[in-house]
Order: C-alpha cells, then sequence, then structure tokens
C-alpha cells in the first residue's frame, strides 16, 4: 500500500500545480490517509486544506456519496520516487455526511443575477425563498416542506460562526445574511436534514453554511446602476503573497425601491486574514461590518388592489400593485463581528478552534393587519397594528473539535469530538405602533436575555468493507434561558409590586444521527440517513423553572450519489433523494405576531433531483433541480404509514424548480482577447396551498446576464425578472383591516400578498486593477 | 432506541422515531397517491343566507308579552340599529358553566361541590375563529312581519357555536335612520298592571365604555355549509322584562302624552340589561335567538 502524505498550500491558483512530491509508504494520519476525510463542517478551509485526491489503498474506493469533496485527480498521483511536494489547489468542502449534503462551490454561477449573499442559497436544491420585508430584510425560507421562516428552522452560519439568534422578537432563530458580500462566497454547504452530529440548534429542515474566498489577486472594483435609481459600489481585495483565503472587501448600496417605500441603504465591510505558521496550523481572523436602513412596503390586500382602493396610489393597476397601506415600515440593522480560527494537523490527527463574538442592533417595523387588534376598551377608534421589534444583543461563542483516524481490519476509521459554546446577552422588545405616526402605544414583551448553549458532539467514520461505509453519532445540547421580563404589571392582587420579573429554565436534549452508504459502481453510491434535530424555545415562551422543551425532528432520507470528476476538464454529479421528516411541534406564520407560531406536530415527504454539469473547455456550467414536497399537520391517531393524515400545511410550496447557467467563452478580434459571459437563472415555484382552501399562484422569474471582459475592464448589463411577471412574492390569506380605524374590522380571511419585483435592469462596469491573476 | 431525550416530550419523540422507520419510502409511494391536488388546509370559503328580524309579531303589528315584574306590556314600536354580526366557533362563556368539561362521570359530584371559574379578563367570551360576518348596519323592525334583513355573506365551512352581535349609534347612511335619531334602540307602547297603565315611549343609547354595545355568545348550535341560512331573532319582549314601569309615572310626556324613558331611569336601566340579555337554549327572556338550516332544510 502507498499513500502520500502531502500538505496543501492554498494560494490563487485555481489550478493543481505539482512543485515536488513526496512518496512515504502508508502515512495513516487524517490529513494524508487516501480516503474520504470526515471534514468539519464549521471549518471548510481547513478542510479544504486536507489535500486533494490521492492514490487510495487497494480496496478502498471512494464511494460517490462519500468521496471528499476536495478530491481532484493530482498530477502528483503518479509519483512514486519520495520527493516533497508543493500543491497549489482549489479550497473545497469537506466529506458529505448525506445524500442531501450539497457542497456548492459557487464559482462559474456566480454569474446568474443574484443580489445578495442571500440568494445564493438558491444554489440549493428546493431552497426557495421570499422577502415580505424589504430590501434589508432576510427572506424567508423554504426548504423540504418547511416553512423555516427567517431561520428559526435552518442554522445558518458563516464560516463555523453561528447566525441564528435566539429569542429574536423577529422570530426566534431568525439569521440575516444579508452583511454577508456576495462576491466574497466561495462556497455553499448546505445539509438537508440534521443528519450530521455537528449541526447544532435550529438545524430542523437543515443547515447552510457560507465559506468565504476570493480567487482574484489585486483589486476587483464594481460600479453599477440601474433601475429605480438602484447603484453599487463594491471593492474587493485579494493581496498577493496570501492565499484566496486572505481578503478584505467593502459595498455600498442604495436604490429607491420598485414601489412605494422600498428605498434602501446599505454598507458591508469584511476582511479575513490568513497567516499559515507553519506546515501545520494555520491561523484565521475574520471581521465584518454592517449596517442597513430600508422602507418596506409590507402586505396589500388583494381585492382592495383589484379595486384600485388602496390609499394614497393611483388607480392603475400597477400603482395599486406596487403601493404601500402603512408607510412606517422598514428596519435597521447594525451588525458587527469578529472570529478567530485555529487549525493544526498532525501526521493522525487534526485540531480546530475558533472563537468568536457579535454584536446586533436591529428594528424592524411591519404593520400585517391594518387597525384590527388594538384591544382598548374606551370605545375609539383603533390606533394600529404597527409592531417595532428591537433586538440588540451580544454574542460571545467557541467552537472546537479534535479527529484523529486510525487502522482497524487494515482500513482506515476515524473519530471526531468537538463542542460548541454560546452565550447570548442582551434586549428584545416588542412594541404597538400607532399607525398615524409611528409612535408605540403599547408593550408587547420588554424582557432582558441571557441565554447559553453547551453542544458536545462525538463523531465516527467506519467502513468495515470498501464498499460500505457507516457513520454514526450523537450529539448533546444542553440550554439555560435567564429572562428578565420587564413588561410586568406594577400591581396586583398582593398590592403593590415591581414590574420586572426574573425567570430561568433549563433544556437538555441528545441527538442521534447516524448513516450508511454503500458503493455501488465506483461512480454511484446510495446512501441512508436518519437523524434527531431540535429547535430551542423561545425564551419569551418559558416560564421560571420549566425543564425547556425543544421542537423535535425525526429526519429519514434514502438517495442515489452519481459523481464523476475529471478536474477542470469536466465535473458532473447528480442526485435523486427521497425524505421523510416528522416535528414534534412545528411553526407557521401569524400575521398576529408577525411572526412563526407553535401549531403541533407535523410531517412532510417528497423527493429531490438535482444535477449539475461543469465542462472546462466549453465553458459551461449548469444546475438544475426539482424537488417536491408536501406537508401535513399530523393527526395524534395518525396511523404510522399515514404520512398525508391531516390537514395540510400552509404556505410550503410543492414543486420547487430552479435552473442556473452559465457560459463562458473567449474569443478574440483582431489582436485582442476577450471573455463573452452569458447567464440565465431560471425560477419556478407551483401554487402553494393557502389556509381556507385556498392555492396562492405560482411564481416564475427568468434572470439573465451578459458580460463583457476586455484586458482588465469588464462591462456586465442584468436583467431580473426579464418577463416583466407580476409575481406576488408571499401570499397570506388572513382577516385585516386596512381601510377605517373607525370602521368595523372583518374577522374573516382575506387574500393578501408582499408584490415581487419588476423586472430591473442593471448596468456595471468591473476594473480587475491587478490583473496578475485575472487576465482572461 | 431507548431514552435520547430527557425532556418532559419523549414520547411524541419515540412515536416519531418509529414513525420514521427505515423503509419510510415504502409508504412514500402510497402518501403520494393520497396527497390530492386539493388544497386541504381546513375552512373552506363559503357563503351562506343571513336574516335579521323580530319575533313574528300579532297581525296588528304589535308584540304583547308579561314580564317578570308582572307589568302586561303592548309594544308599538320596537327599532334596534343592528350590525355588523359574527358568527364564531367557540360556545357562549354561559355554555361552558352548563357543559361538563374533562370528564362527564365527575358529572354527580359537581352538583355538590361546583366548579370554580377564574374570571378570565375584561370578557368572559372568546368567540375563538370567526366563521362568518356580515358588516354592515340595518334598522331591524322587530315588529315587522317578515325579516329586515336578508342578505348572502361570507364565511368558512364549520362548526359555530355563538354569535356576536353589535349594537352601535346608526351610521349616516343607514336606512330609516331618521326614525331612531341618535338611539340604537327606540321602543313605545303601553303597560299594565293592577289597572294601572303606563304610555311610554324613549330610546337608548348604549355607552361606548368597555363591551357595551357588543353582545357577545349569543347560543347558536349548527354548522356553517355552503347555501346554508342563518336567522338571527331580535326579541323586543326581553328589553323591558325587569322594568317597573310606574316608576316613570313621574317622568316628562311627549306630545303625544307618552311617559319618557329618561336617562338613568330605572326602565332605562332595565331596558339596558335587557336589550344584552341572553339566555341558554333560546328560552325567554332573551334579546336574541339564532338557528341554522341547512340548505337542504330549507
Amino acid at each position: 500500500m502507498l499513500q502520500l502524505a502531502c500538505r496543501c498550500a492554498l494560494v490563487a491558483s485555481g489550478t493543481l500545480v505539482a512543485l515536488g512530491a513526496s512518496a512515504q509508504p502508508a502515512a495513516d494520519t487524517p490529513a494524508a490517509e487516501g480516503q474520504a476525510q470526515e471534514g468539519d463542517p464549521y471549518f471548510p478551509a481547513a478542510a479544504g486544506a486536507s489535500g486533494f485526491d490521492l492514490p487510495r489503498a487497494a480496496g478502498a474506493p471512494e464511494p460517490a456519496g462519500e468521496q471528499d469533496a476536495d478530491a481532484a485527480p493530482s498530477p502528483v498521483a503518479a509519483a512514486a520516487e519520495p520527493t516533497t511536494v508543493r500543491v497549489e489547489g482549489r479550497r473545497k468542502g469537506p466529506a458529505p455526511k448525506a445524500a442531501s449534503d450539497y457542497q456548492i462551490e459557487v464559482g462559474q454561477l456566480r454569474d446568474v443575477p443574484r443580489r445578495s449573499a442571500e440568494k445564493l442559497l438558491t444554489l440549493a436544491p428546493g431552497l426557495f425563498l421570499t422577502n415580505y420585508g424589504g430590501e434589508g430584510h432576510p427572506s424567508t425560507i423554504f426548504l423540504r416542506g418547511f416553512d423555516a421562516g427567517e431561520g428559526q428552522d435552518v442554522e445558518l452560519s458563516l464560516e463555523g460562526i453561528p447566525l441564528n439568534e435566539p429569542s429574536n422578537p423577529h422570530g426566534h432563530g431568525f439569521a440575516d445574511t444579508n452583511f454577508i458580500i456576495s462576491g466574497l462566497v466561495e462556497r455553499l454547504r448546505v445539509i438537508e436534514g440534521p443528519f450530521d452530529p455537528r449541526q447544532g440548534d435550529f438545524a430542523v429542515a437543515g443547515t447552510a453554511e457560507y465559506a468565504l474566498g476570493l480567487e482574484d489577486r489585486g483589486f476587483v472594483t464594481k460600479l453599477g446602476y440601474g433601475s429605480y435609481n438602484r447603484a453599487d459600489l463594491s471593492v474587493l481585495w485579494g493581496p498577493h503573497g496570501f492565499g484566496r483565503d486572505t481578503f478584505a472587501g467593502v459595498e455600498l448600496s442604495r436604490g429607491d425601491g420598485f414601489g412605494r417605500n422600498r428605498a434602501h441603504q446599505a454598507v458591508r465591510a469584511m476582511g479575513q486574514l490568513t497567516l499559515e505558521l507553519d506546515e501545520d496550523r494555520k491561523l484565521s481572523l475574520l471581521a465584518s461590518s454592517y449596517a442597513t436602513r430600508y422602507d418596506s412596503a409590507g402586505v396589500l390586500r388583494l381585492d382592495d388592489v383589484e379595486r384600485g382602493r388602496v390609499p394614497g396610489c393611483g388607480a392603475d393597476a400597477d400603482e395599486q400593485f406596487f403601493c404601500t397601506y402603512d408607510p412606517n415600515q422598514g428596519g435597521a440593522v447594525q451588525r458587527h463581528l469578529v472570529g478567530l480560527r485555529y487549525e493544526q494537523r498532525g501526521e493522525r490527527d487534526r485540531l480546530r478552534a475558533q472563537v468568536f463574538t457579535a454584536l446586533r442592533n436591529l428594528r424592524y417595523r411591519e404593520n400585517f393587519t391594518g387597525f384590527e387588534l388594538d384591544p382598548r376598551l374606551d370605545g375609539g377608534p383603533q390606533r394600529g397594528d404597527g409592531t417595532e421589534q428591537s433586538y440588540d444583543t451580544v454574542t460571545l461563542g467557541s467552537r472546537g473539535s479534535y479527529a484523529r483516524s486510525f487502522s482497524l481490519l487494515e482500513r482506515r476509521h476515524e473519530v471526531e469530538v468537538g463542542y460548541v459554546a454560546r452565550h447570548d446577552r442582551g434586549d428584545t422588545i416588542l412594541r404597538r405602533l400607532r399607525r398615524a405616526d409611528g409612535v408605540p402605544y403599547a408593550v408587547d414583551f420588554d424582557g432582558e436575555l441571557a441565554i447559553s448553549n453547551l453542544g458536545l458532539y462525538g463523531a465516527a467514520r467506519f467502513s468495515p468493507f470498501s464498499w460500505l461505509v457507516l457513520r454514526g453519532g450523537l450529539r448533546l445540547d444542553a440550554f439555560v434561558f435567564g429572562v428578565e421580563d420587564r413588561n410586568g404589571p406594577e400591581v396586583d392582587r398582593g398590592g403593590e409590586r415591581e414590574a420586572s420579573t426574573a425567570m430561568e429554565a433549563f433544556g437538555f436534549a441528545v441527538q442521534p444521527r447516524g448513516g450508511a452508504t454503500v458503493l455501488l459502481t465506483p461512480w454511484l453510491s446510495w446512501a441512508t440517513s436518519i437523524g434527531v434535530g431540535t429547535r430551542s424555545s423561545d425564551a419569551q415562551a418559558l416560564s421560571d423553572g420549566e425543564s425547556a422543551p425543544f421542537a423535535r425532528v425525526v429526519a429519514t432520507e434514502t438517495g442515489l450519489v452519481a459523481r464523476q470528476d475529471r478536474g477542470e476538464a469536466l465535473r458532473s454529479e447528480a442526485r435523486l433523494v427521497v425524505f421523510n421528516t416528522y416535528v414534534t411541534n412545528d411553526l407557521v406564520f401569524d400575521e398576529r405576531a408577525g411572526r412563526n407560531t407553535p401549531i403541533g406536530a407535523s410531517n412532510r415527504f417528497g423527493g429531490t433531483v438535482w444535477g449539475r454539469l461543469t465542462h472546462g473547455p466549453s465553458g459551461l456550467d449548469v444546475a438544475t433541480s426539482l424537488t417536491y414536497s408536501e406537508a401535513y399537520l399530523t393527526p395524534e391517531d395518525a396511523g404510522l404509514f399515514e404520512l398525508a393524515a391531516g390537514p395540510r400545511l400552509p404556505y410550503v410550496p410543492r414543486w420547487v424548480l430552479r435552473s442556473d447557467l452559465s457560459e463562458r467563452r473567449p474569443f478574440s478580434i483582431g489582436e485582442e482577447r476577450f471573455v463573452g459571459t452569458a447567464a440565465l437563472g431560471l425560477s419556478f415555484v407551483d401554487q402553494r396551498p393557502l389556509p381556507f382552501e385556498q392555492f396562492g399562484i405560482p411564481i416564475g422569474t427568468v434572470d439573465a446576464a451578459l458580460r463583457l471582459r476586455w484586458r482588465m475592464l469588464e462591462l456586465g448589463a442584468e436583467v431580473t425578472n426579464m418577463f416583466d411577471r407580476r409575481n406576488r412574492e408571499v401570499e397570506l390569506n388572513y382577516p385585516s383591516n386596512f381601510a377605517d380605524p373607525e370602521a368595523p374590522g372583518s374577522r374573516l380571511p382575506a387574500r393578501h400578498f408582499v408584490a415581487g419585483a419588476p423586472v430591473q435592469l442593471f448596468g456595471s462596469l468591473t476594473a480587475y486593477l491587478d490583473p496578475s491573476e485575472a487576465t482572461p | 432506541m431507548k431514552p435520547f431525550v430527557t425532556s418532559s416530550r419523549l414520547a411524541p419523540s419515540m412515536r416519531s422515531m418509529a414513525r420514521c422507520a427505515p423503509w419510510f419510502a415504502l409508504a412514500l409511494s402510497g402518501a403520494l397517491g393520497a396527497a390530492a391536488c386539493e388544497p386541504d388546509t381546513g375552512g373552506e370559503l363559503i357563503e351562506f343566507e343571513l336574516s335579521l328580524g323580530g319575533p313574528q309579531a300579532d297581525d296588528d303589528g304589535r308584540a304583547r308579552f308579561v314580564t317578570t315584574t308582572g307589568w302586561t306590556v303592548e309594544l308599538d314600536e320596537a327599532l334596534a340599529a343592528v350590525g355588523p354580526v359574527y358568527v364564531q366557533a367557540n360556545p357562549p362563556a354561559l355554555a361552558s358553566l352548563f357543559s361538563a368539561p374533562g370528564d362527564e362521570r365527575a358529572l354527580p359530584l359537581r352538583l355538590l361541590v361546583p366548579l370554580a371559574h377564574a374570571h378570565p379578563g375584561a370578557s368572559h367570551y372568546d368567540g375563538g375563529e370567526a366563521k362568518g360576518e356580515w358588516l354592515g348596519q340595518v334598522l331591524v323592525d322587530a315588529l315587522a312581519p317578515s325579516p329586515s334583513l336578508r342578505v348572502t355573506v361570507p364565511g368558512t365551512a364549520g362548526d359555530v357555536a355563538s354569535l356576536e352581535v353589535h349594537l352601535l349609534p346608526p351610521r349616516a347612511g343607514l336606512a330609516g335612520r331618521e326614525r331612531l335619531g341618535e338611539d340604537q334602540l327606540r321602543a313605545s307602547g303601553q303597560a299594565e298592571k293592577d289597572g294601572v297603565v303606563v304610555r311610554f315611549a324613549g330610546g337608548l343609547r348604549l355607552p361606548a365604555e368597555a363591551q357595551q354595545r357588543i353582545v357577545q355568545g349569543v347560543p347558536l348550535a349548527g354548522a356553517l355549509d355552503e347555501g346554508c341560512a342563518l336567522s338571527v331573532e331580535i326579541d323586543p319582549a326581553a328589553w323591558f322584562d325587569e322594568a317597573n314601569f310606574d316608576t316613570l309615572l313621574d317622568a316628562p310626556t311627549d306630545e303625544r302624552g307618552r311617559h319618557l324613558v329618561t336617562a338613568g331611569s330605572q326602565v332605562e336601566r332595565a331596558w339596558f340589561i335587557g336589550a344584552r340579555s341572553l339566555s341558554q337554549g333560546g328560552a325567554a327572556p332573551t334579546a336574541f335567538r339564532a338557528s341554522i338550516r341547512s340548505e337542504a332544510g330549507r
């Protein structure tokens, strides 16, 4: 058995270049083993450094679904002489843990128009985004039959730093990724389901992890202007002498918005410095700052729009469609984040550690029901149902892992232990606003939070036969909730009292996860996984001394994974997966609260087919997915296989189709060389079920982009929603009264919607001011 | 597989674990077949007929009744501004006192030890989900031989258990508003007891504070479905059930010699109570009765 011990240095080039080679007999280390690496999803950079595809030991083929995503044919593979190698490699993610563990390199699909890092999530199969709150408001995520809100059912993280915000008044688990500069996102890892012990709180529908990187060295400056006075300026910098994981970027954006009350302004700054302390140790410092302010149009009643009676706008259909009832809606966010990451790789083991801190201050204002909910008893007119949600918190956290490989039965195996510790402290407030002037008139809750989460996990990868890989692990999560409720009464039956009350609650959950992968052919494997995930309790819903309940999810899936990797020439991957997920206490949107609220047990099932083809010689990169899912509220007496028992869960999309295509083609005119780019994005979501036996209308968009690069300049043009379809991005059925604060309010459901963006044009000029690495 | 969860929610998790047996894929095909193309989210939107009126009066258009205070009353006018009307899913608070929540075997014991009901706050009534509504306002002539309103209104299919009726000041556009003036209710007639005859007339204005213009929890039993008919009856016999009309003898009279029901008088206070009075099962005295007939029953 011959294996090569390699150390991979991450540098700017996207190609593999062997500078030397060193062959050593059978180096049994996690870093050097030729088998799939069980990388840590929270340390993708480190995983990427684990190396490229090494010659495999006899009898140790790589299952297609288990193959290390770093894997790529290596020019050193054939080397037999002991030499020292230095490799320039493209960083990729850890090995898939399940059939629905998608390692998505953004790559050329970046060409498809997407205005934010958040929208990159739609590269994941079946993931669908809708935004009811405006440009700075994070989108609602729909994934695998889940209405995951703005993150309550999807764990989101950036380079291992968790982004979900516990007990946010806008939704427990709320996660905003709008602070990420999309041009710096190199890769996404989306695990659809809780199948990896490393997945933490909120990994109910799954986990999405952003990994950053910048290929270009030098400065990349982009200036753009488009419809509705949208103007963007971004400067990205990749300093020479560092790898792609050292970069800095600044982005400014503003616009008037595509209708009433939709203006926005935002500034983002991100930077990461990665120091290679020696061949085995690496230190990365990541910092980010973000601020935005935006207006939001909110919902409209469909009957008002159809009759042209939305006040303040003309009777024209478009004016009505893009109008607003309440100009007090909008928000502001400030977010600052710092993380320090350390990684060390030995001959047989791997150590990772990370500390991080984040400051967040946000304020959202929205009004879903008009004049319906004011509980006044003096007979006066309703003051308005606007809500103001404030969240001002600090997060401190740390996480780490230690992995070690060992030999047994002449085969390679690996075990890993890890932890995450996190503390969130701050204030969370929900107030009611007068419609007339936006002034608060009532407090729904006003609390001071102190929430700690300690998670421990152990994971193992065991391959008893060449055709079988078993994975398993156990995760323990403990939560301590401390809440001071400052909105209590000042007088009760006992007499005068303080308005504040303190309470604590404790919760503890054990989550087993595991799976098996069977190698059917060298390019095709069959993976089956099962896992238990949890969503912690919203601290606002707990009482003193309570054993904090968790929403638990039990997910199973099985699927086929086919993969062919011929390096830059051709990479192809396809998956076919069916899944089932049961949730003990699901959430659904409640317009009265303006957030998702508990509704009981639910069940969902479906299937996904996904494929991606990257063909280097022709410059083609195309990815397509189609997902079907059904979700039902499960009755208590439902049978074991009555997956479709009970009423259907509203809002969950049943069919989601997404296609991305990019074609880059170099050509010459005379002595001048050019690169032309054409990109197309297609989204289609079938009718979504709404409450009260209703269906929404389908949503479809087609986006396109053309770019032409000449020397250091690139001219671009983008069109989004190119057929100018009037999409109702969000459709809801519920009672409201936007007509008159003194009129008796309707209590029957009416169709409401949030207007999707119309056709928009955007032109850009990009300058590669240091073109040494980027000349076409 | 033994407990992997240590909180109080153990049982559902264990059930769900069993639910997700590895061979769930076998069930998937069946479920796909079961997943019809209907939204199936519950609460189908429907339309039904709502009628508002009084009980059938005598042939001469008068209502005669005897109050619990012993007065025989004959009304020649009984008007009310009624609306909006909401049809609610939850039963009246009154009903829960007579129903048997929990174990019905404890009913005999409850005769000896009644249940204690904590005060739920500003209102005992929680109507729950609204299943139907009419947001308009109509002048109901409670002595008219036919309903004052018969209209098709929207709703959602399903069981209903109560009504909420608003008695608001007459709107500017209310047809017949001049008959009410600024009052929500008007009545005139005569009352007789022990040879004493009191002719009276007046109007009632319900104050805006709290829920005093809203009659919550009108008992109703049935289910709304497409094309059904909901009939709401305003019974003026309940209006003066606790009135002592002899207290009006010192009140001023109008040009027709009728004693006026003045604000703050005993008759006016009794009227305020009677106009909002309800009884379980619609037994008299009750100011409102409601019933549903399905389309087939019509």
